[in-house]
């Protein structure tokens, strides 16, 4: 099946040794399985019947009837059952699904922007803020189904019922119908010849084949009752795995039968939902000893073999990584593609027990979708729950309570003075606005939260995620834990801002905030000499304590303002998340007293904004740990671009590793590390001003690749293309 | 006491062990016809020009007291022979046209700035790398670095020609922990073509600071069409075989990158560019020395 070369050893060296002609079986199948879950969803809701049902009912007999009726089949060479979709259908019926998708696609189309960036940069625009509800985007406890089955936890919900009230007896009953269905669905890949699928995912799993087998059709079940399969994420996978794998390796089932099935799995990642779901890697247990093990090993070998972009690979790192693993995490290319997210185990737990997790709990957190921390198989965490925007306040306060363009749809009470006298007054001023903001914001989420879950119910994940009350749904009650992230955009730019009023205005006297801001809502015309003196102010990401300060204030109080927010059954978490949205929606503001130019990106997570960072990674890591980061429970990437090649060498790989582990020893919660390559050179011989960082080795020396002449950067390139 | 800095480079990770940070001292004696920080080479501060991006302003040419920025037919000259480096041009340039190179710098300023990556040295056992330039040629600033180093605890590395008095590697071989030594040509006569000075002392100060026990790691530049002889790679490799204290040879294909920073100080470029050294050039290098010694052999 194959090309595998098996050594007879137990343990790592077997796997070592294991080799995967994984590319190949990476075919490109199409399923086209969202037109026909959209279209019978349709489909279903139109029935009188089914509206007829109450909401949790309704939406557990459209999810049967979309599980009962969507085409399924098998994919040749793949052990694992659970693919479906229109292109398993006959041809009348893939006629009609693929023309209401296309309907589908070109209604939503006319009713505004369908991508999450141009829609946030609308709200941008419009609002000034965005009260949002995010689906999908979950750990739910596949733990609980390995171990009970599904049959188990019915036998749960009908204990549960024989003391509810009417209400939760209605809900518990509709969750039960959900799981009901998908032991159905799991019965028709039965009949197709999957044997496995006659126990699981009703029974516990008695097998690593089953298990995975179980978690496949569990999971990715989810989007289908969600309406939405964004980041479904896969919890920790390489602990509740990892009980079967042992046991199937303790039978003799050969290393290379087990990353088959691992293989298999990642494929079906691939084939369906998007690639934001996170498989946890690693960790530490209660008692402190590393969790990495064989299974974890495996994962992340089959991943690096087969180059894909799902799962996001979420290395868990602490101090006693043993270095094998390490390496093994920050294979050239794993590096290459962007892979892992690196996070900091202990100041991850750090930020979770600022948040309230009891200690003894804290251990068993999940890294989330992108950059979430959460507690899986207890909580619903609604990702992109709000958006605001820093620059928004800062505006306000600086033009007297009104922004810089447009108008918004709300008052507020904060007056803003007509002049400062210094930038102390200015943050506070802004954060006064933010105070107000957030408070609308937050208002305006819980209606939404409450209309999502009395009318959007989803039984089947509820049934999922456990802790709080059964029979509630995943957003009345039901989770142990209910939380909403606040993304939050431009703080980088607003304390880049501040650092420079306080330059220009406060100590140089070159000009009086007035002249500013008419420059910047004139977007710096006739004014490029203003706005490179705003430039030259010192700017977050070179570890400079002048700048740095002032994001560390604005991010804590900000930060707490959040918070405060939050009630015992909502919390509210801050983060400066801002995925690649940071460029849409800087394509939708006005200039800012950064000095960044009207439709300019906004600075990505809590790096620095484009082209303002000169002094390498560790000021970049410098700048980004003078915020406290235990504060931002929302999660907070960083990304760093390390040169071309770093990775290839060893001796300098370890430096990055060391890099990494001072990065979360001092607070850091997450990193992205870029391997630059021939694509950003390319960019940066076009776009210069974006990469003043940007340093290659080469030949001897190291240098700044925009320094260097036309002539020069394009036989660099010329040398990369041939070397890498 | 101040000393002239060009540089400080964080998160060096070829300058020595660890994640280091790297200070560039300007000045040096010798004129290697390859070398790749041409900025180095005088002490004095010298105005890197970049008319391309001058905006007009129009400040430099209001204040610069020597009048040396003109504009000529819509076109910003900088009269070189007038300019003598004070650096008012370059306060209130913020497009970059005008950039000083070279700021005096106090002992205690640099390495307050190096102390900010502390933690970053702790987890890779890293430190702080004098380079240039040539450090010894600012012996005594260069010795007050290092002591104030020291006294944080730093490791220490210093990039050195080896052209300097004997006298002062001894005075402050025991605060540097690894030399990183250039050997850039062992014929004689070649020698003093290329680098402007004779090699004798700079040979007499390896020998002595390997008999001293000082560990020292051989920098080689090979600059193709200049010393990538066989009979060159040989006295490479027989250095190494012969003074056990170097621990490392790093090969460093030469590449012409310091052909950019040559035409913002105004300084003609004597390296042939078209001689670029392709990869296999590189490899065999590297193989032909590592070939010849048990030292081991790195690319630079």
């Amino acid at each position: 099946m194959n090309d595998s070369v098996i050594d007879n050893k137990a343990g790592v060296d077997e796997i070592a040794t294991i080799t995967l002609s994984a590319p190949g079986r990476m075919k490109n199948v199409l399923t086209d399985y969202k037109s026909s879950v959209h279209y019978l969803r349709d489909r279903a809701s139109s029935d009188p019947e089914v509206r007829a049902l109450s909401p949790a009912h309704r939406e557990a007999e459209i999810f049967r009837r979309i599980l009962m009726t969507i085409p399924v089949g098998i994919i040749e060479g793949e052990s694992l059952a659970g693919d479906y979709g229109t292109s398993f259908g006959d041809a009348g019926y893939r006629a009609i699904a693929e023309a209401a998708e296309a309907n589908k696609k070109t209604k939503a189309a006319a009713a505004g922007p369908t991508e999450l960036g141009g829609f946030l940069a609308l709200q941008a625009q419009q609002n000034g803020y965005l009260a949002f509800f995010t689906r999908a985007h979950t750990s739910p406890a596949y733990d609980l189904v390995l171990e009970k089955g599904l049959n188990g936890i019915i036998a749960e919900l009908e204990a549960a019922m024989a003391t509810a009230d009417d209400e939760r007896r209605d809900y518990l009953s509709a969750e039960i119908v959900a799981l009901r269905a998908v032991i159905a669905w799991s019965g028709r890949f039965a009949e197709l010849g999957f044997d496995e699928c006659r126990r699981v995912p009703a029974e516990p799993a008695h097998s690593f084949h089953e298990a995975v087998q179980s978690l496949w059709l569990v999971h990715t079940c989810i989007g289908v009752a969600e309406r939405g399969d964004g980041s479904l994420s896969l919890g920790r996978i390489d602990q509740y795995l990892y009980p079967f794998y042992e046991a199937d390796r303790a039978r003799g089932v050969p290393a290379e039968d087990l990353a088959d099935t691992v293989t298999d799995l990642v494929l079906k990642l691939n084939r369906y939902a998007d690639a934001s779901g996170a498989a946890n890697l690693g960790g530490v247990d209660a008692q402190g000893n590393d969790l990495f093990n064989d299974l974890s090993r495996l994962i992340v070998k089959v991943c690096t073999g087969l180059q894909v972009p799902a799962p996001i690979l979420a290395a868990r790192i602490h101090p006693g990584i043993r270095q094998d693993d390490f390496d093994l995490l920050t294979d050239p290319r794993l590096i290459r593609m962007g892979q892992p997210s690196f996070y900091g185990e202990f100041s991850c737990r750090g930020a979770l027990l600022a948040r309230g997790i009891a200690e003894a709990d804290v251990h068993r957190w999940a890294v989330n979708s992108c950059m979430g921390m959460i507690m899986p198989g207890e909580e619903f965490s609604d990702m992109w729950g709000g958006v605001f925007y820093f620059l928004l306040p800062l505006e306000l306060a600086l033009n007297r309570g009104r922004r810089f363009h447009g108008t918004l749809p709300f008052e507020l009470k904060t007056v803003a003075p007509d002049d400062y006298a210094s930038t102390a007054e200015i943050m506070d001023t802004t954060l006064a606005y933010a105070k107000e903001i957030l408070a609308i914001l937050t208002q305006r989420h819980r209606a939404i939260n409450q209309v999502q879950g009395e009318s959007n119910p989803d039984p089947y994940l509820s049934a999922l995620l456990r802790g709080g009350t059964l029979g509630r749904d995943r957003l009345l009650g039901g989770p142990r834990y209910h939380t909403a992230v606040v993304d939050t955009f431009g703080l980088v730019n607003a304390a880049d801002a501040i650092a420079a009023i306080d330059r220009v205005v406060f100590q140089q006297r070159s000009h009086t905030l007035q002249e500013l801001v008419v420059a910047a809502i004139g977007d710096f015309a006739g004014q490029e000499a203003l706005r490179l003196e705003l430039m030259a102010a010192p700017k977050f990401g070179n570890a400079d304590a002048a700048v740095d300060r002032i994001a560390a204030e604005l991010a804590s109080r900000y930060a707490a303002l959040v918070r405060a927010c939050s009630d015992d059954k909502l919390a509210y978490l801050p983060s400066f998340h801002t995925l690649n949205y940071h460029v849409s929606v800087g394509g939708s503001w006005g200039a800012s007293l950064d000095g960044r130019r009207r439709g300019e990106p906004f600075a990505k997570n809590i790096g620095p904004m484009q082209g303002r960072n000169r002094k390498g990674i560790t000021s970049v890591m410098s700048s980004a740990l003078a915020v406290d980061q235990k504060a931002f429970c929302g999660g907070q990437a960083l990304d760093i671009y390390v040169e071309p090649g770093l990775v290839d060498r060893p001796a300098d790989r370890a430096k990055l590793q060391a890099a990494v582990q001072t990065y979360f020893r001092m607070g850091g919660l997450q990193l992205q590390v870029n391997g630059a390559d021939v694509r950003i050179l390319k960019d940066a011989m076009a776009h210069p001003e974006k990469y003043p960082d940007l340093t290659i080795r080469i030949g001897g020396f190291s240098a700044r690749f925009v320094s260097l002449l036309p002539e020069v950067q394009r036989e660099t390139i010329k040398r990369f293309e041939a070397g890498t | 006491m101040q000393g002239m800095v060009f540089d400080i480079q964080k998160f060096s990770i070829h300058d020595g062990p660890g994640i280091r940070t790297t200070v560039f001292l300007k000045g040096c004696p010798l004129r290697c016809q390859w070398c790749h920080n041409p900025e180095s080479l005088k002490r004095k501060p010298q105005l890197s020009f970049a008319p391309e991006k001058c905006i007009r302003c129009g400040w430099c040419f209001a204040n610069c007291p020597q009048q040396a920025h003109v504009l000529i037919n819509d076109e910003h000259v900088l009269l070189r022979d007038a300019c003598v480096g004070c650096g008012k041009c370059a306060e209130k340039c913020y497009s970059g046209a005008n950039t000083l190179i070279g700021r005096k710098m106090s002992v205690d300023a640099v390495v307050s700035e190096v102390l900010a990556d502390t933690a970053f040295y702790e987890s890779s056992g890293g430190g702080m790398t004098l380079s240039g330039g040539e450090p010894m040629s600012q012996f005594q600033f260069t010795r007050l670095l290092l002591q104030e180093a020291k006294r944080h605890g730093l490791h220490t590395c210093l990039e050195t020609s080896g052209f300097a008095p004997t006298e002062r590697f001894h005075q402050i071989r025991d605060l540097v922990d690894i030399f990183l030594f250039d050997y850039k040509e062992s014929d004689p006569a070649k020698h003093r073509e290329f680098t402007g000075v004779a090699q004798e002392i700079i040979l007499r100060n390896l020998a002595e600071l390997d008999r001293l026990g000082s560990r020292i790691i051989l920098r080689c530049p090979i600059v193709p069409g200049y010393n990538d002889r066989p009979s060159h790679l040989r006295e490479i490799a027989n250095h190494a075989n012969r003074l056990p204290n170097i621990f490392e040879v790093h090969v460093m294909p030469y590449h012409p990158l310091g052909k950019s920073k040559s035409a913002g100080i105004g300084q003609e470029y004597l390296i042939d560019e078209s001689r670029f050294p392709g990869q296999a050039d590189e490899n065999n290098w590297i193989g032909t020395v590592q070939g010849m010694t048990r030292v081991p052999v790195r690319r630079g």
